[in-house]
């Protein structure tokens, strides 16, 4: 292997498939970059089993080759290179990896190349195209209702459920929802639901351009997704996703319209006076006036916001973080809240006629005994 | 009062309270420890004529009966022990209304702005010690401090019968020649740490660099540092003991249980005894531990949060079969079994979910509760409980559950 690159497409390579580096595997190769050449151009690869991106990069190949190099060596070394042409270049005597740069070598030992797990891409497999901007749009909003809890695997992912010319994607803690609609232009007649891992697709949304177009194949477990020179694959969490159309209400009986920034604000300074894992608040509408109220051991608090309502007045009792998440994902200056019933969820909107929305469920106050 | 804190601590508590309710006892070395027919035969306490044999508390029975062939070995009772604490803390309630109890045989007083009453804190030590004597017929050690480090500290120092005044000036010749692991708050493994850093004594800890010690142990380093120099800033709190902090249960198994199938029966009934408890005093807690003793006696203990609070034992049993796989090979046997939740609050608010699960959870729990509460702890169990691995329905061992 000999090739020879620059600095900055060496380093910006690098640090988009670092991210799939797994320094705490007992797989030793686990913890390495697979450095391989093409015409042209060098594809480097990461991954930690569940998830692996690679990516590509110009470079001048003199001769053909590939190896596996520590992950957190070549990272930190790419850094702290000189603004000069990287020369990489295979030594035949013990295997290891000379780099040269400016008048300066290192020799860095690698791994056994043969030992990086391959990622293989069944033929039997599925394809559609998406638009980057779209999606990281998408996940953006309904990334938030996605649990953190690995014990439960199932919710951790966001369902893709695509149908025909349409998609809905869907994210559940159980506790809350984000459900968004898009339309995805000619992709034939597909009907597929994949639910792909929340950790995979923030990976996505921060490797992927915005003006990419983005491939999608689907195969058995696995999705791939591949932009012109970066290719994420990840595996797809099993399971049946429940049945979120049943829990959307159809129908609300009152409706408040407000200023996000105000109740987020308000809200954020309400909790402070809650406590830790558990920041319950409490909100009441009444002639167009809501109220955010907490009144714990720490103290009280009080705030009052003008909104227009619509239908009788009401309270209720959040959990503020949950209703933070949302409001925050929401994007818009102004945002709708449809209530269905004392201890039904409430829907979150943005004023924009748009097929987005999020559910909270209010949490139920027992009597202290 | 330049001494006001006081620290009693009732000596050979169990063994004493023994021969205080049976005068035959008087005089004879007694030693309260776990039934033979089961595993955990260990002594919980000594009388001073047992400890003159050799005997030790956490000795093996079997050990302690060949260093005292003439020993009475008793069964612990554990009803009689609280009755005598509760008597002990109500005379204690006579010198002071500061009165934290520390463990069921020690407790802080805070004589502060009780001068009038006593000469000086040594007169009220006396005193507290002559009723206590007469009253109960347990005797004590009080440490007499400016603050509870120091009165716990100066009552470690003369046993049994003691009454040691500990003030900031004894703290060079008194306390620093000691080994460290005699510091108030440092355990085994604390003491091990403190060992790498070449510090054995508390006279080495006190003249320690600080920043070091925050930058290696936190906030923790800051507190080591200053109650090697007595310094110690808590308050002697009466209520201390009415927040509850955690709830946990521990189990030792009738045999080493092998693989996890077998061991995640345990951590079922477990899970579901720790729920029950927590149920029942109102809380929800966010912490879930789990501890495991091998055959070979070492242990791990591993703890991982859940976002919201929760009293349901799926919930909590989920979290604690995470832990075991994590932590804990399939292969290695397992011959102690412990759960507790932490972080506990009281439960006020529930949060639901959009599927119902939270609810139908919390209908069955509110049953079971219910059914239990009406006809006994054992009239409703999970099935796991009468396979050949559950210990809660064998009627050998069914007093360890619930």
């Amino acid at each position: 292997m000999h090739f020879s690159s620059t600095k900055e497409e060496l380093l910006n390579a690098i640090q988009v498939v670092q991210r799939a580096v797994s320094l705490r595997n007992p797989l030793p190769i686990l913890s390495g970059i697979k450095f391989e050449t093409g015409e042209g151009s060098v594809t480097i690869s990461a991954t930690d089993l569940e998830l692996g991106i690679s990516c590509s990069f110009p470079a001048e190949v003199s001769e053909q080759g590939k190896t596996v190099l520590p992950a957190r060596v070549i990272t930190e070394l790419a850094r702290r290179f000189p603004d000069v042409k990287i020369f990489f270049k295979s030594d035949p005597l013990n295997g290891s990896v000379i780099i040269q740069y400016g008048k300066s070598e290192a020799s860095i030992n690698g791994y056994p190349v043969e030992e990086f797990p391959e990622f293989t891409i069944p033929a039997d497999n599925t394809k559609f195209t998406i638009s980057g901007e779209i999606l990281k749009d998408v996940i953006s909003q309904v990334i938030f209702a996605t649990a953190r809890d690995e014990n439960r695997p199932l919710y951790t992912g966001i369902l893709f459920e695509i149908n025909n010319s349409t998609a809905n994607i869907v994210a559940t803690d159980t506790h809350r929802l984000a459900w968004r609609k898009i339309l995805l232009d000619d992709i034939g007649d597909l009907d597929i639901n994949l639910i792909i891992p929340g950790k995979t697709l923030n990976e996505l949304t921060r490797v992927a351009g915005l003006s990419d177009r983005l491939d999608i194949t689907v195969a058995e477990n696995q999705v791939i997704f591949k932009t012109e020179n970066i290719c994420l694959i990840s595996r797809l969490i099993g399971g049946n996703f429940p049945n979120y159309r049943q829990v959307i209400p159809s129908e609300y009986i009152s409706k408040t319209r407000l200023k996000t920034r105000d109740l987020i604000e308000a809200s954020e300074r309400a909790s402070l006076l809650t406590r830790e894992g558990a920041p319950i608040i409490k909100i009441s509408i009444e002639n167009n006036i809501l109220v955010v109220s907490v009144n714990t051991e720490a103290g009280r608090m009080r705030e009052e916001m003008s909104v227009y309502h619509e239908g009788e007045g009401l309270q209720f009792a959040f959990n503020a973080r949950y209703l933070n998440d949302a409001l925050k994902a929401i994007g818009t200056d102004e945002v709708v809240l449809e209530f269905t019933g004392p201890l039904s969820p409430v829907i979150i909107k943005p004023v924009e006629e748009m097929e987005y929305l999020s559910l909270l469920l209010p949490v139920r106050l027992r009597e202290e005994s | 009062m330049r001494c006001p804190i006081l620290l009693a601590d009732m000596n050979s508590f169990f063994a004493s309270v023994h021969q205080a309710m049976e005068p035959r006892l008087q005089g004879k070395p007694v030693a309260v420890g776990g039934d033979p027919a089961k595993r955990q035969g260990i002594v919980l306490a000594a009388s001073y004529e047992a400890k003159a044999c050799g005997v030790k508390t956490g000795m093996a029975v079997w050990e302690a009966r060949s260093l005292c062939p003439n020993g009475i070995f008793l069964k612990p009772r554990y009803s009689y022990y609280v009755a005598f604490s509760a008597r002990v803390i109500r005379i204690m309630k006579d010198f002071t209304p500061l009165v934290e109890p520390f463990s069921i045989d020690e407790a802080f007083l805070d004589l502060s702005g009780c001068d009038h009453f006593f000469d000086s804190s040594l007169t009220a030590s006396l005193e507290l010690k002559r009723r206590i004597k007469e009253e109960t017929g347990l005797m004590c050690s009080v440490g007499v401090g400016p603050n509870k480090l120091l009165a716990k500290m100066a009552a470690g120092m003369q046993k049994p019968d003691g009454l040691t005044v500990l003030n900031f000036g004894d703290v060079p010749g008194k306390m620093w020649p000691l080994p460290i692991k005699e510091l108030f708050g440092v355990g085994p493994r604390l003491e091990k740490r403190l060992n790498d850093l070449n510090i054995h004594t508390i006279g080495e800890l006190a003249h320690y660099p600080l920043s070091v010690l925050r930058k290696r142990f936190g906030l923790i380093g800051h507190v080591l540092y200053l109650s090697a120099n007595g310094i110690d800033y808590s308050p002697v709190d009466p209520h201390s003991l009415e927040k509850v902090k955690s709830i946990g249960h521990q189990l030792t198994l009738p045999r080493d249980y092998r693989g996890y199938r077998q061991i995640e029966v345990v951590l079922l009934e477990l899970c579901e005894i720790v729920c029950r408890r927590v149920r029942l005093g109102g809380f929800v807690g966010r912490t879930i531990n789990l501890t495991l003793k091998g055959a070979d006696f070492l242990w791990v203990s591993r703890s991982q949060s859940v976002g919201l609070p929760t009293a349901f034992t799926n919930d909590i049993y989920r979290v604690a079969t995470a832990l075991l796989h994590r932590h804990w090979p399939a292969w290695k046997p397992v011959r102690m079994v412990g759960v507790s939740l932490a972080g506990l609050v009281k439960m006020t608010s529930e949060q639901p979910d959009l599927f119902g699960e939270v609810e139908k959870a919390h209908l069955l729990h509110t049953v079971c509760d219910q059914i239990k509460d009406r006809f006994g702890e054992q009239s409703i169990s999970r099935a796991v409980s009468f396979t050949p691995d559950g210990v809660c329905r064998n009627k050998n061992r069914g007093d360890n559950c619930g």
